[in-house]
């Protein structure tokens, strides 16, 4: 059976289900969205399981690579394919969006309470457009799911939104498109000319037989690379990003930095590193030099916040710079560092955003100053907030010292300089955080609303416990996750000739 | 060459067929005094319905007919079609308007007589004939509304800037009559080819007949009439303009591209060029003009002109290579992007018609909140708008795919890069009207409506149907459609 097509398109399922259903219908379209998400869980647990982890050793293109591969004539004419498979990064990524995916549509049965259908119903297209951006094969299958969640989370963001919604939306929604329309022109260059004598759109042939001359791949890498480093996103392309998050609802946050700001960093592993290494090879000091200003503004930015929620969206410039700093430090440590650490910002941005959330539910304010001593009053979550706050700062034994650990080791191999100064980052992301946690969590109660706050619902605890579960799997035995990933690395790696 | 016999006129029997019908509908129009209206769209629609199947048998008799005046081909058959089938969907939408009148329905099919002649002309007087058919039903239909001075200036710009567009066309016609003494199409280009190519006289002629079919197609600079005669007709007739006159302009411009690529650079200006030029400044202008429209009739004129600006990004590159695998990728790019536009324009002009009607006015005010009390068409108008933008996964999306595929095969990175700045802007309008309709509190409460929304009745549901599941299904599966275009190609 495939589960991979059922993986993509069970939550459009359960989207087409939702409109089925009466306009009033709240209660039943929130079962309907956690059980599709759930089901849909499942059924990459299938993926996950069934993965083989030493298939691909010694890979030099994605042929050898992939696994669940479908490829079945879509539309002849154009020689395009409905092509879809895994591998490594891909299965990690898919397995993070099937995750967190449920967690959000559960953590937002109570604080959404104007057109819930709607809501349930544009966060079910979005999982179907994400899965479909790392399972796609085929460059036009790509560019359908890659554009086709714009509009979801254009919607997320302009109708359940905060207050200055509408700007947020539409500038998100431009940004996007300008990145994304250049690399459409890039698309369609390789259909005609990178395979000689053969014009396909089809992603494994054109790693094969792809014969990309030296200087047409600057200026394809700078197409790929834009829309990519808008999406990641990188300095200077970012001020989107805290727009985006401040306004969007906690889960809509949670979907857009956990997994959303992937399909960029995934980009560049799976585009332009692997077809265009030349241009790659030239580029390296540039873009790690963007990643390193990336780690260090986003630090300081996030260190002068006042809003709690934007403090977080600042923190994940910093931390997306740490997954760009290894994956063009182009040796083993630097990319699997920056591969885990896309897993594990997830997880933990996820987290933290989730936090946040829960606490303007009671409180409505997000403003630190409108907090203080906190722990006394809600000791259970000022407990889960250290421990995530912990492992987006870099603790050993949790997740975020694997990933910035490797990604420092391997860039420091490549490029000393840029490695020390990132190495700062994880400094300020200590003085930003725990700053944060002291004014918020310790100290007298300033506030007496603050005095009524009550602590995590069960619901809350569920899904917390369920991240802090992988938060600290990865930090214990990232081994589990690195092995899946490594041989997938090891051939982006061979492609750019290291 | 033949004469004429009965065997020749079999090629007319669409035309025929529609003279004859509407000899029937003036009749009936006489004698019914009721429902006038809706009597001629039916009757009309029964006849489109019939012209497509006509047209569609005609596929065997290739060939040049009428002493070579009427050329029937590949490409006459796709736009007979495409004609019938757009009229089909205009007079339904029309119908909704005009109830109790039958004199815009005897005008629109009249018009379309002039499209069918139009889509198989082979020679400089047919086309001319032709064009003219077209254009002067289209005047009275502008001003349809005597009373409403809006509707009048309308048609009197139509006119004035229509008979003066004529005029330089008929000029240019003269000039290349001059230079090679035939009036057939084929036989001018192989003439200019022959001796003429690369004269002072050659460009020029070229020049006015693009500014007289330019005119049709609100190409810049022969626009400036578009955006008042759009604002100024009603809505649902608006509809009809911005799609039929301006394919059938476009009909006109296939015909004469072996005239225009036979140009030989005179003065550095070579006839590439020359469309990349024109290509440019319409879908810049167009989209920049949108931008600041606060009526969305208005803003949808604007991104009428835009998208002809589009599609002449593929006539460019038909242009530059008048033969060979990548002419027929850009001419299957082009008449599918007439195809898309076709189902997507006369959509979202339905919906501003709906909106009018019932909250009544067109400006972006209007369509605050339509999302809250009128889910379904603001849904529509979504999917209409989204699709304009080129979003995928929607039919807009394809056909720009084939746009820029035929730029990027023939290397014309600049119209290309210039292709993908304006879609970046259009897409800045056309989300401020959904940004308006989903995102925003009405500002206008219908004051009679069901629960749910207005009550929208068969033919409006059926059409909104018609053009919605095209827009979402050709962005999906558009195998056959672009097969069957490439095969009329052949």
């Amino acid at each position: 059976m495939d589960f991979l097509s059922l993986t993509i398109f069970l939550p459009l399922v359960g989207a087409l289900l939702m409109l089925a259903l009466r306009k009033e219908a709240d209660k039943a379209a929130k079962m309907v969205a956690l059980a599709t998400s759930t089901l849909t869980f499942a059924a990459s647990l299938v993926l996950f399981f069934g993965f083989d982890r030493a298939k691909g050793a010694y890979a030099t293109g994605l042929a050898d690579l992939l696994q669940f591969e479908v490829n079945k004539p879509w539309i002849e004419t154009l020689n395009i394919h409905y092509h879809i498979g895994l591998d490594g990064i891909s299965l990690l990524l898919v397995m993070l969006t099937t995750f967190i995916t449920p967690l959000c549509i559960w953590g937002s049965f109570k604080s959404i309470k104007q057109g819930v259908k709607g809501y349930y119903l544009a966060f079910l297209i979005l999982e179907t457009g994400i899965l479909g951006v790392f399972a796609a094969m085929d460059l036009v299958l790509f560019y359908v799911f890659w554009e086709a969640m714009l509009i979801p989370m254009y919607l997320l963001i302009g109708v359940w939104g905060g207050p200055n919604r509408v700007y947020a939306a539409v500038k998100f929604i431009l940004y996007t498109m300008v990145g994304s329309l250049l690399m459409l022109v890039g698309i369609l260059w390789l259909y005609f000319n990178a395979v000689p004598g053969e014009h396909t759109f089809d992603l494994v042939r054109i790693f094969q037989l792809g014969q990309i001359p030296v200087e047409a791949q600057a200026y394809l890498f700078g197409a790929f690379a834009l829309a990519f480093a808008i999406k990641v996103p990188m300095f200077p392309f970012h001020t989107w990003l805290p727009d985006a998050h401040v306004e969007a609802p906690t889960a809509g946050s949670i979907i857009l930095a956990g997994v959303l700001l992937k399909m960029g960093t995934y980009g560049f592993v799976r585009f332009c590193l692997p077809l265009f290494p030349s241009a790659a090879h030239d580029y390296a000091g540039l873009m790690m030099l963007l990643a390193v200003i990336g780690i260090i503004y986003g630090a300081l930015v996030s260190m002068m916040q006042t809003d709690m929620k934007k403090l977080v969206a600042y923190s994940s410039v910093s931390h997306l710079g740490f997954v760009m700093l290894g994956l063009f430090a182009f040796n083993m440590q630097g990319m699997q560092g920056g591969t885990i650490q896309m897993i594990n910002h997830g997880l933990s941005t996820g987290a933290l955003f989730f936090l946040v959330g829960v606490i303007y539910e009671r409180r409505h304010t997000r403003m630190i100053a409108d907090y203080g001593g906190i722990a006394k009053i809600m000791p259970k979550y000022a407990t889960i907030f250290m421990i995530v706050a912990l492992s987006s700062i870099g603790l050993p034994g949790l997740n975020g010292f694997i990933g910035e650990f490797l990604v420092l080791v391997g860039a420091f191999k490549t490029s000393p300089t840029y490695a020390i100064f990132a190495a700062s980052g994880v400094v300020f992301a200590a003085v930003y955080l725990l700053w944060m946690y002291q004014r918020v969590f310790f100290g007298e109660i300033t506030h007496d609303a603050n005095k009524k706050l009550t602590d995590l619902t069960t619901a809350e605890k569920v899904i917390l416990v369920s991240i802090l579960v992988f938060i600290v799997w990865i930090g214990v035995y990232p081994s589990t996750f690195l092995s899946i990933s490594e041989n997938s690395v090891a051939m982006v790696l061979t492609r750019l000739g290291g | 060459m033949s004469p004429v016999t009965g065997q020749n006129l079999a090629q007319f029997t669409p035309e025929l067929a529609l003279a004859g019908g509407l000899l029937v509908l003036l009749i009936v129009d006489l004698i019914v005094r009721k429902n006038r209206g809706v009597i001629a769209a039916a009757l009309g629609g029964i006849l489109l319905v019939a012209l497509v199947f006509i047209s569609l048998a005609g596929n065997e008799k290739i060939g040049e007919y009428l002493f070579g005046a009427v050329v029937q081909d590949g490409m006459t058959l796709f736009f007979r079609v495409f004609f019938a089938a757009a009229t089909l969907v205009s007079i339904g939408i029309m119908a909704s308007t005009f109830k109790g009148e039958g004199e815009p329905f005897i005008l629109v099919l009249s018009s379309v007589i002039g499209m069918f002649l139009l889509a198989g002309s082979n020679d400089l007087i047919t086309l001319f004939v032709a064009i003219e058919m077209v254009s002067i039903p289209s005047y009275v239909l502008a001003g349809y509304r005597r009373k409403d001075p809006r509707s009048a200036e309308a048609a009197l710009k139509y006119v004035l800037y229509g008979a003066f567009s004529s005029g330089l066309m008929l000029y240019g016609f003269s000039l290349l009559y001059g230079l090679t003494g035939e009036t057939g199409l084929p036989e001018i280009a192989e003439g200019l080819i022959r001796n003429a190519s690369g004269s002072p006289a050659h460009l020029v002629g070229i020049v006015l007949i693009l500014a007289g079919v330019g005119y049709k197609i609100a190409m810049v600079p022969m626009h400036f009439w578009c955006p008042d005669v759009y604002e100024g007709s009603p809505t649902s007739i608006t509809a009809y303009f911005s799609v039929l006159p301006k394919a059938a302009g476009f009909a006109a411009l296939f015909r004469i591209v072996p005239i225009i690529a036979s140009l030989k650079p005179v003065y550095g200006i070579s006839a590439v060029g020359l469309i990349t030029l024109v290509s440019a400044l319409t879908m810049t202008f167009g989209n920049l003009g949108a931008i600041w429209q606060d009526s969305v009739k208005r803003l949808l004129a604007y991104s009428s002109i835009a998208h002809a600006g589009y599609i002449l990004m593929g006539f460019a590159v038909i242009v530059a290579l008048p033969a060979g695998e990548l002419h027929n990728l850009a001419y299957t790019a082009v008449l599918f992007y007439l195809v898309v536009y076709l189902f997507m324009n006369l959509g979202a002009f339905m919906v501003v018609d709906l909106v009018e009607r019932r909250l009544g006015g067109d400006s972006i005010g209007y369509f605050k909140g339509l999302g809250k009390h009128n889910p379904l068409p603001a849904l529509a108008l979504a999917v209409f708008l989204f699709s304009l933008a080129g979003l995928p996964p929607l039919a807009g999306f394809i056909g720009k795919f084939f746009l820029f595929a035929a730029l990027v095969k023939a290397q014309m990175w600049a119209l290309a890069i210039i292709g993908i700045a304006n879609a970046v802007v259009s897409l800045f309008y056309y989300v401020r009207i959904i940004r308006d309709m989903f995102l925003y509190d009405p500002d206008v409460v219908p004051v009679e409506q069901d629960e749910g929304g207005f009550k929208l009745g068969t033919l409006t549901s059926v059409l909104l149907l018609v053009t919605v599941v095209p827009t979402l299904l050709l962005g999906v599966y558009w195998g056959p459609l672009a097969e069957w275009i490439k095969l009329r190609l052949m």
